[in-house]
């Protein structure tokens, strides 16, 4: 049985718990 | 905004690193979910952030964007045309396409709240990897919040949503009550 010793589910915080699979990325640069 | 990192990007120098970055740029990347935020909401705040008539001298401080489909190259290009009308200097700042982008050392990441030990805590009982901590929407916004952006009102009616204990959300509100002043209503 996997057990990650990292974080458990119910440590998540509900807004990392809640965010959508699909996303989009966008990258800059600001000198 | 889903979560933000910093890095390196747009050369080819391998694994670039703050003190050896060769051709790359230092950058910022974002997730975010388009049926909240748009592109074109995004490239507002990028243009109207930066000097885009700034000579890119040294490529570590370039200005550029860096396009992950053909819809972003379009958007960024006829957004460029309408920066340009209203600038007597030509724009330097570039349209690329996308590349490898390299995280930035942790101590880069996450600069605001790292200002303030006892949050940052909190957030190592909960992703004692800080690479999960980079990963976190949570710890994005408060970091976001940290540097001055959002508002009063609208920490007020989301911090609970953050997943945060009780006593992180206390000095979360002290920690902007010291530097801006903001307090709960």
């Amino acid at each position: 049985m996997f057990f990650s010793p990292v974080t458990s589910l119910s440590s998540i915080p509900p807004i990392d718990a809640a965010a959508p699979q699909t996303f989009e990325t966008a990258t800059f640069a600001f000198g | 905004m889903i979560r933000t990192r910093v890095g390196y990007t747009g050369g080819a120098t391998p694994n670039p690193t703050y003190h050896r970055m060769g051709d790359h740029s230092e950058a910022v990347q974002v997730d975010y979910d388009p049926n909240v935020i748009s592109y074109r909401d995004l490239l507002e705040v990028f243009w109207g952030r930066h000097n885009p008539t700034k000579p890119n001298s040294k490529r570590q401080y370039m200005n550029a964007a860096f396009y992950h489909n053909e819809a972003q190259k379009k958007l960024l290009e006829d957004t460029r045309a309408e920066v340009v009308k209203g600038l007597a200097a030509p724009v330097t700042t570039q349209i690329l396409p996308a590349s490898i982008f390299t995280l930035a050392e942790d101590y880069h990441q996450k600069f605001s709240l790292r200002g303030y030990p006892a949050l940052l805590d909190t957030f190592f009982e909960i992703y004692p990897d800080f690479k999960e901590i980079v990963n976190s929407t949570a710890a994005a916004r408060v970091n976001g919040y940290l540097a001055g952006h959002g508002t009063q009102e609208r920490l007020e009616a989301e911090i609970t949503s953050f997943g945060l204990p009780e006593k992180a959300q206390q000095k979360l509100w002290e920690g902007l009550g010291k530097r801006y002043g903001w307090c709960l209503a």
